[in-house]
């Protein structure tokens, strides 16, 4: 209503004050007198997809800190937070930060009054010391749409006030389509009913599951990376395993069934520890992404070697006596006829090893690599709720079950029969291979 | 009615999860005054099991919590020992990760109170009620010592680049702090804060952001090749969390730091422990 | 049908001389000598353990002998640089077993070998394949699976499998007896065909009806020995060894 007027009054009274607090600085007072200056000002981090990212319409805090010469005499701050931004002076928190290191902290004692978007504190005491002012506003809500927000302020120091300069904005993006979402939610009768009951609050908070999916579906689609290529990479790790721990050789036999006796024998999560804690000590630089996959590799390299050594003993002997009898070579009879048939009964067991190896990603959170379990871990330290991790868990089903009923489908059918048949005759012919 | 057997209902699947966590397997005993048993005698507090008082506490923390030849050693165990000692209780220690800490205070079943170095802030206090603190630190940032790009010149730009690492703990306020001074720095996020050590050893990460206590006492003690760079006067208190379901306890808690204050005995620890 | 008598005296086509064979310390073979030669129809009985398999699964060396030589059309098969891959392209062999390859379909049995060994095109290795499945009269089985197939329709695949390597020499392993009664016959009426188009073949069977009718030549063994050796009619009338006849009587009655 009178802002308008309020904003022109203020602006024309800085520029007078700038202008003759800049005589004041040339004359009267020698050394510090202007010298209040911006350290940072910064809104704290508030978004769930993304660490460092602040967004409007959630709740935040301003941070400005200036730095003070001794003798400054500052009495009163003004900041004027801009239109669209709402914030609180709960918790305020103002703040002076001495010694050589800045690291001696003494509360100020003030008043604080709030004159629309402006924000007055009346020191009890002018502020004197050489030092940082820092002052923490909560309860801060930025702009829905985001932008730029450009707080100002303007200080009193020996009754003459000045503008403090140089003051950063402070990046805002807009809110996400389901943060959004999530604050609709809360306002919902039902969801508030819904809340009160601790065991639903915890466990199935609508408003947490809007605001986790996206964010755990980051870690799901690392989780799905990590084991689609850590999977089909383990398989020629394990076939060639399995072929050393077949050999003649005693050396590849022993190599192969030392490796596979040690990480079958060693928890996975220890193996992780080692490579990723290990190797760089040992000079071996290797990225995250990276590293995980070569140790999930190598990890079901070891486990589908026994599989795959199984499943070339079962295929019967007489397979490759009758490839060789053919003229094949011994390689030709395994690539061609052996190993055909393994792979088809080891599908179950391979199916298995995909969903052990799928769900064994999870800890890989140990060592920084953001995968779903990791993801939804922060989300549950910063709300309290168990949410995050029940939407983690319905992220592994989403893969889990309809494997395990393949695999299932599977098995039943390797024991049943060949549903295929080419013409009745022949289905009525041929019931089971015995009968003509 | 309906109501009763919601609470019951929440009471057993929390009960159920813990277990399924393996969690509750400290001391055993599973917990059966839940918060049902709260409304008898205003003045009485309760704890999961009688006459003791489980603290959730990670101990990768020294010198606030560590374990030393399977003890729990540091200024809060010490501290959670004194406490339990003035309310006439067994102390016991859960371990559980520090981002998992504040979730399990909101869960119940698993620890009376959370007791590892948990700084006061808004978004916990939104969750869990808290003590009189009893301890004040600030923030650090450490890179190792041949680290010549991170000095402590620049660090508060240097740190702030695209192309830096900064290891910090998950669910600290290490973690808030980084992200909101460094936001251009990329984060790694541990479980485990000596994992953040050793992933700058391991050039995981270029730098480790935490309390000033905790990474001038993992310098010292175990990292002698990294060095501080960076601190920050965050001024942030320490005090034990507890659950909102349980405001007697925390009276309880808050007598016994009272006393401790002002007998001196939480000086002594302090100077015992940061030596 | 050529007579035994009057065959031109060529050299053999494959020829044995002193096989010993022993697993461990079973002797299994104890000195077995045999010329076969080309064209020739060799019918090899015995009781079981007598050691007729294994002399038939040393000829292609699916046993390594212990000692003794093999030479297949003048070239020592057992020597240390021989070829064996190349010899068993030319000695087709049947099992007992069909040991047919249950991923592959008939046709896909048949046209294996000769893409991956003899390196036929697709278009060729097919071509033969279905010519011999027509042999062996199952040309409208080509895309069933060995599961689709009863025990004579997978023996008859196998036989068609061996004949599309175009082989000098077929070594039939008891390749009867894992079938039932009723279909045996379909599958000596292929080997029986085959026997008159003028293969060689060595035949280790217990089928002694189809041994008078088309064996050149019977060899009875017992105890890792050759016992007997003679045409048809002379070793199944008037055996000169006294267990060769108990042998006969025993399986004619």
């Amino acid at each position: 209503m009178n802002s308008i007027h309020h904003h022109l009054a203020r602006a024309l009274a800085l520029v007078a004050l700038v202008a003759a607090g800049s005589i004041a600085c040339l004359g009267a007072l020698p050394a510090p007198a202007c010298a209040m200056e911006t350290v940072r000002c910064t809104g704290r981090p508030n978004a769930e997809d993304d660490k460092s990212a602040i967004q409007g319409a959630t709740e935040s805090r301003i941070t400005l800190e200036t730095s003070l010469d001794a003798g400054e005499g500052v009495e009163q701050l003004t900041l004027h937070i801009p239109e669209g931004t709402s914030f609180s002076t709960d918790d305020l928190a103002v703040t002076m930060l001495t010694g050589d290191d800045l690291m001696t902290r003494e509360e100020v004692s003030y008043t604080e009054t709030v004159d629309g978007q402006d924000l007055v504190l009346d020191f009890d005491k002018p502020l004197n010391d050489a030092g940082h002012l820092s002052v923490m506003v909560y309860g801060v809500y930025f702009p829905q749409a985001g932008g730029d927000i450009q707080v100002a302020a303007s200080y009193v120091a020996n009754g003459a006030e000045h503008t403090l300069e140089n003051i950063p904005t402070i990046p805002v993006v807009g809110i996400s389509g389901t943060e959004a979402l999530s604050q609709w939610l809360e306002q919902q009768p039902w969801v508030q009913s819904w809340n009160e009951n601790r065991f639903l609050r915890l466990f199935f908070d609508p408003t947490i599951m809007v605001t986790s999916f996206p964010v755990v579906l980051n870690g799901f689609f690392m989780s799905i990376a990590v084991v689609a290529l850590a999977f089909p990479l383990g398989i020629p790790v394990a076939l060639l395993l399995a072929f050393m721990r077949m050999s003649k050789f005693v050396l590849w036999r022993g190599i192969a069934t030392t490796y596979v006796n040690i990480v079958r024998g060693t928890p996975l999560f220890l193996q992780i520890y080692i490579a990723f804690f290990g190797l760089p000590l040992a000079g071996i630089n290797v990225p995250n992404f990276p590293l995980g996959v070569i140790v999930m590799m190598l990890n079901s390299g070891a486990y589908m070697c026994e599989i795959f050594r199984a499943g070339i003993l079962a295929v019967s002997k007489g397979q490759t006596e009758a490839a060789r009898s053919l003229g094949m070579s011994g390689a030709q009879a395994m690539f061609y006829v052996v190993l055909p048939q393994m792979f088809r009964m080891v599908i179950p067991n391979l199916t298995n090893e995909f969903i052990t190896l799928y769900k064994d990603t999870s800890l890989l959170a140990a060592v920084g690599v953001m995968e779903l379990v990791m993801y939804a871990r922060t989300i549950v330290a910063s709300t309290g709720s168990i949410t995050p991790y029940i939407v983690a868990a319905v992220f592994y089903l989403v893969i889990t079950l309809p494997l395990s009923k393949i695999t299932r489908h599977l098995e039943e059918r390797a024991l049943g029969h060949r549903t295929r048949r080419r013409t009745p005759a022949a289905a009525s012919a041929a019931p089971t291979s015995k009968e003509a | 009615m309906k109501n009763w057997k919601m609470t019951k209902l929440a009471s057993i699947a929390t009960l159920a999860l813990a277990a399924t966590l393996g969690l509750a397997a400290c001391g055993g005993a599973p917990a059966t005054e839940g918060s049902a048993s709260t409304d008898e005698g205003s003045g009485e507090f309760t704890t999961l099991t009688e006459g003791t008082i489980a603290f959730a506490t990670s101990p990768d923390y020294p010198p606030f919590e560590n374990l030393v030849d399977g003890e729990y050693v540091g200024l809060d165990m010490d501290l959670g020992r004194a406490i339990a000692e003035e309310l006439g209780l067994e102390c016991e220690y859960v371990n559980i990760d520090f981002d998992g800490i504040v979730p399990a205070i909101v869960a119940g079943g698993q620890a009376d109170a959370g007791l590892s170095g948990i700084s006061i802030t808004p978004d916990r206090e939104d969750q869990v009620d808290f003590s009189t603190p009893y301890y004040v630190d600030n923030q650090a940032v450490a890179v190792m010592n041949d680290n010549t790009a991170i000095t402590e010149d620049n660090a508060t730009e240097a740190l702030n680049q695209e192309t830096v690492r900064i290891a910090v703990q998950s669910g600290s306020t290490g973690e808030e702090h980084a992200a909101e001074y460094f936001p251009n720095a990329e984060l790694v996020s541990f479980p485990n804060f000596t994992d953040c050590f050793a992933a700058v050893q391991a050039g995981q990460a270029d730098a480790v952001c935490g309390n000033i206590a905790v990474v001038e006492q993992m310098l010292a003690e175990a990292y002698d090749n990294e060095h501080v760079v960076y601190t920050s006067a965050t001024g942030e208190e320490y005090a034990i969390a507890v659950s909102k379901d349980n405001p007697e306890l925390l009276a309880a808690i808050n007598e016994a730091i009272e006393t401790l204050d002002e007998n001196g005995t939480l000086d002594e620890l302090i100077s015992a422990n940061m030596g | 049908m050529p007579d035994t008598a009057t065959a031109p005296a060529t050299d053999p086509i494959l020829s044995v001389r002193d096989l010993h064979k022993s697993f461990g310390s079973t002797d299994v073979l104890k000195g077995i000598s045999l010329d076969i030669r080309k064209g020739e129809v060799v019918v090899v009985l015995g009781p079981s353990g007598s050691g007729k398999s294994t002399m038939l699964r040393c000829l292609n060396r699916l046993e390594e002998p212990t000692s003794g030589q093999i030479i297949f059309e003048g070239e020592d098969i057992c020597a240390s640089k021989a070829n064996v891959n190349s010899i068993r392209e030319r000695m087709g062999m049947v099992f007992q077993q069909f040991n047919l390859f249950p991923h592959l379909d008939a046709l896909h049995n048949v046209m294996l070998a000769q893409e991956k060994v003899l390196k036929r095109s697709k278009e060729e290795a097919e071509r033969v394949a279905r010519e011999q499945l027509a042999r062996v009269g199952l040309a409208d089985r080509a895309d069933y699976f060995p599961d689709e197939l009863s025990g004579g329709q997978q023996q008859r695949v196998a036989i068609a499998r061996a004949l599309a390597m175009d082989p000098h020499v077929m070594l039939f392993d008891e390749a009867t007896s894992a079938l039932d009664p009723e279909l045996v016959r379909g599958v000596l009426d292929v080997m029986r065909e085959l026997a008159q188009g003028g293969m060689t073949m060595v035949v280790v069977t217990h089928e002694m009806g189809f041994a008078r009718d088309v064996a050149d030549r019977v060899i009875f063994m017992e105890g890792g020995y050759i016992v007997e050796e003679g045409a048809p009619e002379q070793v199944f009338e008037h055996p000169r060894s006294k267990r060769t006849r108990a042998f006969i009587g025993q399986v004619a009655s």
